[in-house]
């Protein structure tokens, strides 16, 4: 059965929500974190509500609802989400009142919201959607996983439509640890200018992205959602060219179908060499996301937004790829540190 | 009013280019538009009737499928004309035709296709071809509507309006279609299901359960609770009646000697040395590690490494434990603490460490949904091997204990400082525990190769959302019922076909009033035994609902009902008290597992023998 994404909304460190329009200014972040452009989310939630929530819910709950009413579909039949670190907000702030307070007297929000599937949960609260609810916490492929589940469940025929979700959200901590860790870039640099030079590091980035996927056909359908593998640990560049061809295989496709391919590069030598020796894809219109919204473990989701609206318009911002093309199908290669691997097949309707 | 029992003694759904007769698919044709699938289902079954060609879609599609209903099904002689009556229902009228002759006007009017511009023509159609001269009625509701059509076909039969119905729902609008249509008679011919709303729903959603409806056995079985450090282990200690709580001995905390917890009786280093693994890293890690291997040795299936083989598994802190420690430092200065601790935080550095131990590449995945996580897990990962992604599933979950998660429930009040006393009227709250349970799901396939005996099946499931609040249950166990209920849909069973419900029982007033309240709901009157395995292992978290299912599946193949615990006054909203004995040489057929979490997240499972 056929798979078509209805709608997309996107929390992203570029004007992507509401309507916005598609990458019409971008904009230029000197640094190594981008953070998202904040929605106005008086629309979407009661204020009283606003002050008690953490910045992930927000823009989780924003990007769904945007994307629900884009979609036009007010009762979802199942609501899965994607997250590799979840309310890290809320867990390191429990965690540090745990340290500091000496486990007295420790007010309990942070704690109640600090599960991973608050965001699934709040947006299904806000809908009373007592359908299927799920989340996925398996980093590089969190949102991936969202996406099998979601379509297992049109296939099964226990949902109609699915809003499906990769949020992650980049806290002060996190980025401390993770540039400690050696992730990003020792100097600020323009993310504009991400891949002029290469180097070790990358930039942080964080965002919500979600997707309204439906089994029927509609001329106000994005694109066809075509299908999507995940591999792990791949042992050489044979093995990842073997995947590629086994996975358009299965969708009857061939290389030379595929109008744009966008991977994950994000200006880290080390990640950037895994996708230049794809020998498929020499010769071949690539584009790339990662320095509109930095690199973070469901950016993936990203991607999928970006080659959605990409066949919608049949058209590739400049600030994607070069080349002037009018894309009817586009592969998403994306590896989050060489381990998790995945690919996604869209086309236009 | 009269009480009389009904029967649905024959069944037939058209949808999805397939047709079911009494469940069973009987016929499939693809890669078909409406009208040439419809042709395709006359000629399959060799009707032969003129009229059928110059019907509209609607009527067409109704009359194969009465076709198909009353065939071999229906003893004709039985009645008189004026005793069968018919009452059908739709959501769109009539409308696919009243469209086609809106267009066909424009040129010249069809009268052919104008007497099709009434919905209650099939009606007609039907009762031409067989002669039935009954009371007939046709109803327009926007979903089919089991209770109303039972109630109206009841009354109408009970009261001797008619001896026989034929009922049910048919709908066309441009290429979307579902007919289901139901044969009612008075008398039971063998083992014909009662004519009630339950079964007409199960009926009328044939056609999504069939798509898929490959079973998954359970061939393996491990798991790690303060009970016990396998299953052989926690069996034991559920016939000694002995419980796994205790003083807080592992964790450095305020709380010590306050709160009693269910600690796994190993420590970290102790737990090292049996896995192989370093002793630096998270706990969760190690407990996930010997249950996830006690199941596959248990399973052991052979040549595994050619088949297709998953770990979905479950927690709900990752490597909470090892951040603990790095934060102390982290906040003092942020240059302080070692990286090593706060590497693994994430849920999924569990998971993949364990994975890469057990040497499963195919397909790995975390899932957290609070409580109910790994009862998540387990069907999903069922549904994998449904849907043909893999052979085999290593499913389940995991969780150590962590101040994280003490600190947590206790800012919530909801720990009890003495052992805790699931559905007791005087409960006051959860006691901790940590643990691991993992099962190994299987496809039929994979089954004919196994040597040992099968466990049994996973045969129903269900998540539902009780949208109520992010960590209360709603007074009514919304969520609790739909996820019950939705299993038995899934599972094609009734309430008194459960031998067992495993409760989720955590010992809140909350949760036990809202799933006691659910129960009562949902079962009536006809309760069967329950208890609640948290007074022996403490909520497990993460780890709850796949220690549960391992319990759910041991009562199954022993022959068990497990005692709750230190259960003293029944509760007073509920009709119903829990098992307080061990029993054995129980004929335990089928068991529900429940799991609720943060979030509203509520999930049953339903395992069966085979």
């Amino acid at each position: 059965m056929k798979t078509y994404i209805r709608s997309a909304s996107s929390v992203s460190p570029q004007y992507t929500f509401g309507d916005a329009g598609f990458l019409e200014n971008i904009v230029e972040y000197t640094g190594t974190r981008l953070r998202v452009i904040e929605p106005d989310y008086k629309t979407f939630i009661d204020p009283k509500q606003i002050r008690r929530m953490s910045h992930i819910i927000k823009i989780g709950v924003a990007a769904g609802h945007d994307c629900l009413s884009k979609a036009k579909v007010t009762m979802p039949g199942a609501i899965i989400t994607g997250t590799a670190l979840g309310c890290i907000e809320d867990t390191v702030t429990f965690l540090t009142r745990i340290i500091e307070m000496q486990e007295e007297m420790l007010p309990p929000t942070a704690f109640i919201q600090s599960t991973h599937n608050t965001v699934a949960a709040q947006i299904a609260l806000m809908l009373k959607c007592h359908n299927y609810n799920n989340t996925f916490v398996h980093k590089g492929v969190s949102f991936e996983n969202a996406l099998i589940d979601s379509l297992m469940l049109l296939n099964e025929g226990e949902a109609d439509t699915v809003l499906v979700g990769g949020t992650d959200e980049m806290t002060d901590s996190s980025f401390t640890i993770l540039t400690r860790l050696g992730l990003y870039k020792r100097k600020p640099v323009s993310n504009l200018a991400l891949f002029a030079e290469e180097s070790k590091g990358t930039i942080g980035g964080e965002g919500a992205t979600f997707f309204l996927l439906s089994g029927k056909s509609s001329p106000d359908n994005l694109g066809e959602f075509n299908g999507l593998k995940t591999f792990y640990k791949p042992a050489d560049n044979a093995a990842i060219e073997k995947q590629i061809v086994a996975f358009l295989a299965t969708h009857a496709t061939q290389i030379d179908d595929i109008d744009l391919v966008i991977t994950g590069k994000n200006g880290d030598t080390k990640n950037d060499v895994v996708y230049e020796q794809v020998e498929l894809f020499a010769g071949r219109p690539q584009g790339h996301y990662k320095h509109l919204c930095g690199e973070y473990a469901t950016s993936s989701s990203f991607a999928l937004w970006l080659a959605a609206n990409c066949v919608k318009a049949e058209n590739v911002p400049d600030i994607v790829a070069q080349e002037n093309i009018q894309p009817k199908k586009v592969l998403i290669y994306n590896h989050y540190q060489n381990i998790y691997h995945s690919l996604m097949l869209i086309s236009a309707c | 009013m009269s009480t009389k029992s009904n029967y649905i003694t024959s069944n037939c759904v058209i949808s999805n280019n397939s047709v079911y007769k009494n469940g069973r698919i009987v016929f499939e044709n693809n890669n078909t538009d409406l009208p040439a699938f419809l042709l395709s289902v006359y000629q399959h079954f060799e009707l032969s009737y003129p009229r059928f060609y110059k019907m509209d879609n609607l009527s067409k599609l109704a009359w194969l499928t009465s076709e198909i209903l009353l065939k071999d099904d229906f003893q004709k002689e039985k009645y008189q004309p004026e005793d069968v009556g018919l009452i059908l229902s739709n959501a769109n009228a009539s409308l696919d035709s009243d469209q086609k002759y809106l267009k066909s006007v424009a040129d010249i009017p069809s009268p052919a296709l104008f007497v099709y511009t009434l919905p209650n023509i099939m009606i007609g159609e039907i009762c031409i071809r067989n002669n039935f001269k009954g009371e007939d009625a046709f109803f327009v509701t926007e979903h089919f509507d089991a209770v109303f059509i039972k109630q109206y076909a009841s009354s109408l039969l009970n009261n001797n309006v008619m001896q026989a119905c034929i009922c049910g729902w048919v709908d066309v609008i441009d290429e979307e279609y579902k007919s289901a249509l139901f044969l009612i008679e008075k008398e039971e011919i063998s083992n014909t299901p009662f004519f009630n709303a339950d079964n007409m729903t199960q009926i009328f959603e044939c056609d999504k359960i069939n798509k898929t409806d490959t079973p998954v056995y359970i061939a393996g079985l491990g798991v790690i609770s303060a009970i016990g450090n396998n299953t052989a282990e926690c069996l034991v200690s559920f016939e000694k009646e002995k419980a796994g709580m205790g003083d807080i001995t592992m964790m450095n905390t305020v709380h010590k000697y306050e709160l009693p917890v269910a600690e796994v009786k190993l420590t970290n280093e102790e737990l090292a040395a049996k896995t192989g693994l370093s002793p630096d890293i998270s706990r969760t890690t190690f407990l996930s590690l010997i249950a996830a291997k006690e199941a596959l040795d248990d399973a052991a299936i052979p040549n595994l490494n050619s088949l297709r083989v998953g770990f979905v598994s479950a927690n709900t802190v990752g490597g909470m434990d090892k951040s603990e420690a790095f934060f102390v430092e982290f906040i003092k200065d942020k240059s302080k603490g070692k990286l090593k601790k706060v590497f693994d935080h994430e849920c999924g550095s569990v998971t993949e460490m364990v994975a890469d131990k057990l040497g499963i590449t195919d397909y790995i995945t975390t899932i957290s949904t609070a409580c109910s996580s790994s009862a998540n897990a387990i069907f999903y990962g069922a549904r994998l091997i449904k849907n043909g992604i893999l052979d085999v599933v290593v499913a389940g979950g995991a969780d150590a204990l962590t101040k994280f998660t003490l600190n947590g429930f206790n800012t919530l009040m909801i720990l009890d400082k003495e052992f805790c006393k699931p559905f007791d009227e005087n409960r006051q709250g959860l006691n901790l525990g940590e643990g691991a349970g993992y099962m190994i799901l299987v496809s039929a396939k994979v089954a004919k190769t196994l040597t040992k005996p099968l466990y049994a099946k996973l045969s129903g499931y269900n998540n539902s959302n009780d949208a109520y609040h992010q960590t209360a249950s709603s007074p009514d166990g919304t969520g609790s019922y739909l996820a019950m209920q939705g299993a038995l849909n899934k599972a094609g069973l009734t309430t008194t076909d459960i031998d067992y419900i495993n409760l989720h029982g955590t010992g809140t007033p909350n949760n036990d009033s809202a799933e006691g309240t659910a129960i009562k709901r949902l079962f009536e009157q006809d309760f069967p035994p329950m208890s609640s395995t948290k007074s022996f292992t403490g909520h497990t978290l993460g780890a709850s609902g796949g220690i549960e299912a391992v319990f759910s599946v041991l009562a199954i193949k022993h022959g068990l009902i497990y005692p709750n615990l230190r259960f003293e006054t029944p509760m007073n909203e509920v009709p119903f008290i829990p098992e307080t004995k061990f029993l054995k040489g129980q004929k335990i057929k089928n068991v529900m597992s429940n799991s609720f979490g943060f979030g509203g997240n509520c999930t049953s499972l339903i395992f069966s023998e085979i």
